[in-house]
């Protein structure tokens, strides 16, 4: 999902790269080839987000509430 | 040399790269869950026990932690996974270039208020202990020897601290014992006192039952908001999104609600929250004894994971971006071992308006964050901006700060405070059904949405996919 930096949109940035610390630098540039960026979350990682963030606390709620 | 680099990254706050993020899940998890779990948690506990009892209690705290969890999360993870970066560099998109020293100060004053608050209490459970064991020296009473037990805190957190995230990952695998300690203690409790626990009433109880179930969700969202602060430095450790989602949820967001129960009970049964006060009555000297080195454990885990993720936090001012680690410990250290040997007393009992101002500040700060990332960026973070500076950079803005973040967050505050005064209780209008936190978060996102849209977007600034 990390953009390179020929898709960057339009912006009216300038155009030239500001030049980074060296070790910053290669850094930035491992992660734009995107080979050691991590990845978002997957659906898996939603499901249980969902289940623990938001269905389980309504069913506590609800619970708590009439229980 | 780059080894040396790659080594010493985990103390830096440039990203880090995926063969240096080691943390699994299980490490991951056990790191956070010892994070969690302090001394906060009968605070916490003691301020739900005032309006609930145990039951709703118990299951208004769960709840609210978890949504709160789940707020943290999605604001600040998605960009600290993706990168390797902690989480006031993940503000970058949102404040600028320049602006991300709103949220910096946030985490720092959150961090300190909070470590200031650990230690202290650290220090008054190793004094205690002292005490129980005999090894008080004679003539020193309590209060005198705090100041010194602080200093030693520090010290010992300093030590730990100087192998970077390596230093926090050995000291949780033994650390995390104490949470099942805390639960035994609960157990030990609630085994007991049943009977008392299920006919207790709350002292500080509203008329209105709406009014302090919503206060018990309120008071779980505001104290887990808390994590924004930590879990970008924690989190970053982990190579894999796909793998963070139910260590942080149960790992970091569960083990709050769990411990604080202790302080709901005993609150509710013998008006205090502190296990270490009520333990001996229970089960004498060996009891006091394993509740004291508990004590001690627990906030000495969470101010290790604290201390950590506030000096890497810190290291996004660029002065500070490349002093060595040690000094940098003590630029994060000095200021909590201040507070903590010259004025014990004032952060001791300003624990409710820290727990407060938590959450009119990250509240605001979550819904900005997760608008920005999926409804604005649509998921595209540009992480070379992050690092750029200069006038027309991607995330320069207007003098690298976003107005539509800093108007935002100034709404956001100004609602949590319409809706709950944080200092007195005093509620208004929808807070009853809603809370404070979450109209707060979502009154925030669609500011920062209308006016990115409406003025940010139509100036090109902010590299939007649909700017200019």
């Amino acid at each position: 999902m990390t953009e390179r930096p020929a898709d960057r949109p339009a912006t009216g940035a300038t155009p030239t790269r500001e030049p980074l610390d060296p070790e910053l630098e290669r850094r930035v540039a491992a992660l734009e080839s995107g080979t050691d960026a991590g990845s978002d979350f997957d659906a898996a990682s939603w499901f249980w987000m969902v289940m623990l963030g938001i269905v389980g606390p309504v069913v506590l709620l609800v619970w708590g509430w009439f229980g | 040399m780059s080894e040396n680099r790659e080594a010493a990254a985990d103390t830096g706050v440039w990203p880090l790269l995926r063969r240096e993020r080691t943390w699994s899940p299980w490490r991951l998890g056990i790191a956070l869950a010892t994070a969690a779990a302090a001394t906060w948690c009968y605070l916490i506990g003691e301020y739900a026990g005032y309006y609930l009892n145990f039951f709703q209690g118990s299951l208004a705290l769960t709840a609210g932690s978890m949504i709160g969890m789940l707020l943290v999360l999605l604001a600040a993870g998605p960009i600290c996974i993706r990168f390797g970066i902690e989480s006031v560099a993940s503000t970058k998109p949102q404040f600028g270039s320049k602006g991300w020293v709103i949220p910096a100060l946030m985490q720092l004053l959150s961090i300190i208020g909070w470590n200031a608050m650990l230690l202290i209490f650290f220090a008054k459970a190793l004094t205690q202990l002292l005490s129980v064991l005999g090894w008080l020296p004679a003539g020193l009473g309590v209060m005198q020897i705090i100041p010194f037990t602080t200093l030693a805190a520090c010290a010992i957190v300093f030590f730990v601290l100087l192998w970077g995230a390596s230093g926090v990952t050995h000291l949780s695998n033994v650390l995390v014992a104490h949470v099942f300690v805390g639960l035994w203690m609960l157990y030990l409790l609630v085994s007991q006192r049943w009977p008392e626990l299920i006919a207790a009433k709350p002292a500080l109880a509203h008329p209105d039952p709406v009014w302090n179930y919503t206060t018990g969700i309120e008071i779980g969202i505001c104290s887990l908001l808390s994590w924004w602060a930590y879990i970008g430095a924690l989190i970053r450790m982990a190579p894999d999104g796909r793998k963070i989602a139910v260590p942080v949820m149960v790992g970091m967001g569960l083990p709050v609600p769990l411990l604080s129960l202790i302080g709901v009970a005993g609150i509710l049964v013998l008006k205090t929250s502190d296990p270490s006060s009520w333990l001996r009555n229970v089960g004498g000297h060996l009891y006091a004894v394993v509740a004291l080195a508990f004590v001690a454990a627990a906030n000495f885990g969470t101010a290790i994971a604290g201390i950590y993720a506030s000096a890497i936090g810190l290291r996004n001012f660029r002065r500070l971006e490349k002093l060595p680690w040690l000094v940098m410990l003590l630029v994060t250290i000095m200021p909590v071992a201040c507070l903590g040997v010259f004025v014990p007393e004032l952060v001791f009992n300003k624990f409710s308006t820290i727990l407060a101002l938590i959450g009119v500040c990250f509240a605001p700060l979550c819904g900005i964050q997760i608008a920005d990332y999926y409804v604005l960026r649509r998921r595209q973070i540009d992480i070379r901006a992050i690092y750029e500076t200069r006038p027309g950079s991607r995330y320069y803005f207007w003098a690298g700060f976003n107005p539509a973040a800093v108007v935002a967050l100034v709404v956001g505050i100004a609602v949590y405070v319409y809706l709950l005064n944080p200092l007195t209780y005093e509620s208004r209008g929808p807070y009853r059904f809603l809370t404070a936190s979450l109209p707060t978060t979502l009154v925030s996102a669609l500011v920062y949405i209308a006016i990115t849209r409406l003025i940010v977007v139509r100036a090109g600034r902010g590299g939007y996919p649909n700017s200019n």
